[in-house]
């Protein structure tokens, strides 16, 4: 017979073990809510669209057709939630609230989480939609961004997350912590990101092009007469156009023409540009 | 003290030799010294003894002086001593091995320097060897105790370089192996944190990796880094305590206890990432009120999140030791944490004369219960690491923006260190 002591002896460690086994778990549950809304632009010329932590596709239509075109900013998406009921998910589901704000010519679309509910809310914005001659500033915490169409100035500050810009022609300026840019536009550039690779395609001459990357950089410039090049790269610089040729290591600076449009890139890869064929 | 058998202590050649009332008429030739000691008359050869357990192996080491006073505390069993003429005695020691040291003698096990809180070796009725058996330094011997081997710089060089501090102790098998396991542990985090993928949740309609997939690499990151943190403070500690020559006795008997605590979790995060990690670092203060029961302020915690909230925590907790093993105490524990979290609105207004209003502070409790196993390196600092079983009663807030709802039962793992006074 086993006395008291040595039965607690043998228990205690097997009981020890399989709790430890299973621990670091927690029992929740999910919840969903849509989201629909649709604000009027008419007077606003600059759209800011700051949420904490959503993907967002922005796609423009051509104001020039009123009909097809209508002078407001529409969206659609879900709230995501967590909670320790399936109740109280779907209860902090419904609860966030977007609002939109206007003042002049600006308009801001952003969200109230009560603290209550603070990260334990997601939101998931599906297409967001509005002219395409409006002024965007978009911020998000974590989220791929795509722009498609715009003819204003873009600006995009993203903490982790992708960005496409096809537009911009008012010019684009990107700044991601963690994440790949893609450009695709006849505006200046203004592109930075501290984990990431830039692409970037020119389709007006004579723009300025700043770019600041971790990763490799490739431009593909619509013109190359009026150039006023200074790049550095932590890996090998190529430069392929019809008025500059060079292959080189660490820094190049060149001018051509009038030096008009700037070219300046720091990356910590490859570097290469590239000129549109047939120009 | 007035112990009845002080009177009975008589010095023979300097080892000394007590005897109860009684044990003179129980064998004529031996002596018992106080605690059932019992030391054979004969020892009264000068200079260098040995000790042996049952199975053999030279337990300590000591030098019988004229006129010198000098002691043996050893645990219960049977030994034999070995005389510097070679002459074998048993010695039977009895369970109270409590036997207080005078002044003189130097002592060094000289065998067992790997193991020296070995378990019983289980044969017959072979004496558990305890922390190595100690005989007192003869007073002004300028000889230094053979264990010694600097061992502060043991410790420091162990701390800076995880198995370093056994080399300095003359260790090298655990050198090696504690420097390999640091460092399989450090490049496993590392492997770990890299594994996380890097876009995550930033594609709309892309689930991602697996939440199955994701939970088994947070978990791991946690046991690794766990493990990685025990071991460090473990190794170091270790190697001054035998760069040192000391033996382990935990202390029991403390009055305070301070010890910083990891608890984490793995779980639901709303959105993707589908899961999330969920560390909270802690400090607690427990005194101990009674024998095995202490009670203190204990999660005491920041956690912040650099879109301005602030959660500041602290609560009470009551820990009662259910077993003591040697070097390993469990301990069961359950207690509250509080929470007072602050934040700023979560938009910012476009009219700045008509700012958003204030968000209110909220206060939040969750409770929880644990299981620590309490695994000693020194006398004063233990390891811990067990389950906690917690449930929110309101949003429980960690750092990064993380929170766990209300109602939702959360298994954690705790790691951590404690320091005793």
């Amino acid at each position: 017979m086993h006395s008291r002591s040595s039965v607690r002896d043998r228990v205690a460690p097997v009981a020890t073990g399989v709790l430890l086994a299973t621990a670091a778990c927690v029992f929740a549950w999910r919840g969903e809510a849509d989201i629909v809304g649709d604000h009027d632009l008419r007077g606003v010329q600059t759209v800011r669209i700051d949420l904490p932590s959503t993907p967002m596709a922005i796609e423009t239509c051509e104001p020039s057709a009123p009909g097809a075109c209508p002078e407001s900013l529409r969206y659609a998406g879900r709230v995501l939630a967590t909670g320790g009921s399936a109740a109280d998910a779907r209860r902090h589901a419904r609860t966030p609230a977007l609002v939109f704000e206007r003042r002049g010519t600006l308009a801001r679309l952003g969200v109230d989480i009560p603290l209550s509910i603070r990260g334990l809310v997601d939101l998931e914005l599906g297409a967001l939609a509005l002219p395409a001659d409006r002024d965007l500033d978009v911020h998000t915490d974590l989220g791929d961004v795509e722009v498609y169409g715009s003819r204003g100035a873009v600006m995009i500050a993203v903490g982790r997350g992708d960005v496409l810009v096809e537009g911009g022609d008012g010019g684009v300026a990107v700044d991601v912590d963690v994440g790949d840019i893609e450009v695709h536009g006849g505006g200046d550039v203004d592109l930075a990101t501290s984990t990431g690779k830039v692409d970037v395609l020119q389709s007006t001459a004579g723009r300025h092009v700043f770019i600041d990357a971790d990763g490799d950089v490739t431009v593909e410039l619509a013109a190359s007469t009026d150039l006023d090049l200074d790049v550095a790269a932590g890996g090998p610089i190529s430069v392929r156009t019809s008025t500059v040729v060079a292959l080189a290591d660490g820094r190049l600076k060149r001018r051509t023409g009038s030096g008009s449009a700037q070219i300046v890139i720091r990356c910590g890869g490859a570097l290469t540009i590239t000129e549109r064929a047939g120009q | 003290m007035s112990a009845p058998w002080l009177p009975r202590l008589g010095l023979v050649g300097g080892l000394v030799i007590a005897a109860p009332p009684d044990a003179g008429a129980a064998d004529p030739g031996e002596h018992r010294i106080p605690g059932e000691h019992r030391i054979p008359g004969e020892h009264r050869v000068p200079g260098e003894h040995r000790l042996e357990d049952a199975t053999g192996a030279t337990i300590a080491t000591y030098v019988v002086r004229p006129g010198g006073a000098t002691s043996i505390a050893v645990p219960a069993g049977e030994y034999v001593d070995v005389a510097p003429d070679g002459t074998r005695r048993v010695v039977q020691v009895g369970a109270d091995s409590g036997f207080p040291t005078g002044a003189t003698q130097s002592a060094d096990d000289g065998s067992d320097r790997a193991d020296p809180d070995a378990a019983p070796s289980g044969r017959g009725n072979a004496p558990r060897r305890e922390p190595r058996a100690g005989v007192a330094k003869p007073p002004g011997d300028p000889s230094p105790s053979p264990r010694v081997r600097r061992p502060w710089l043991a410790a420091m060089l162990g701390a800076v370089i995880p198995g370093s501090g056994y080399a300095v102790a003359r260790m090298p098998g655990a050198a090696v192996g504690t420097f390999a396991g640091a460092a399989s542990l450090g490049f496993g985090a590392i492997a770990l944190g890299l594994a996380a993928p890097r876009n995550d949740g930033t594609t709309r309609g892309d689930p991602g990796r697996s939440a199955a997939a994701e939970a088994v690499r947070h978990g791991a990151f946690i046991a690794t880094t766990s493990a990685l943190g025990l071991l460090w403070i473990g190794q170091a500690a270790d190697a001054w305590r035998y760069a040192k020559g000391k033996p382990l006795r935990p202390r029991v008997d403390h009055v305070v206890g301070l010890s910083v605590q990891r608890a984490s979790t793995v779980g639901l995060r709303p959105g993707e990432p589908a899961m999330a990690r969920y560390d909270d670092l802690s400090v607690a203060v427990l005194g101990q009120v009674t024998p095995r029961l202490s009670v203190g302020v204990a999660d005491m915690g920041l956690h912040t999140r650099s879109g301005g909230r602030v959660t500041l925590q602290a609560g009470v907790r009551a820990a009662g030791r259910v077993l003591e093993r040697r070097r390993v105490w469990l301990v069961v524990a359950g207690g509250v944490i509080v929470q007072g979290t602050r934040g700023r609105p979560s938009r910012a207004s476009v009219d700045p004369e008509t700012p958003v209003p204030r968000e209110r502070g909220r206060f939040g409790a969750t409770v929880y219960a644990q299981l620590e196993s309490r695994i000693f390196v020194l006398d004063r600092l233990s390891l811990d690491v067990g389950p906690r079983f917690s449930v929110p009663l309101s949003t429980r807030y960690y750092g990064g923006g993380a929170a766990l709802p209300r109602w939702a039962p959360t298994l954690e793992l705790i790691a951590g260190a404690q320091v005793y006074f």
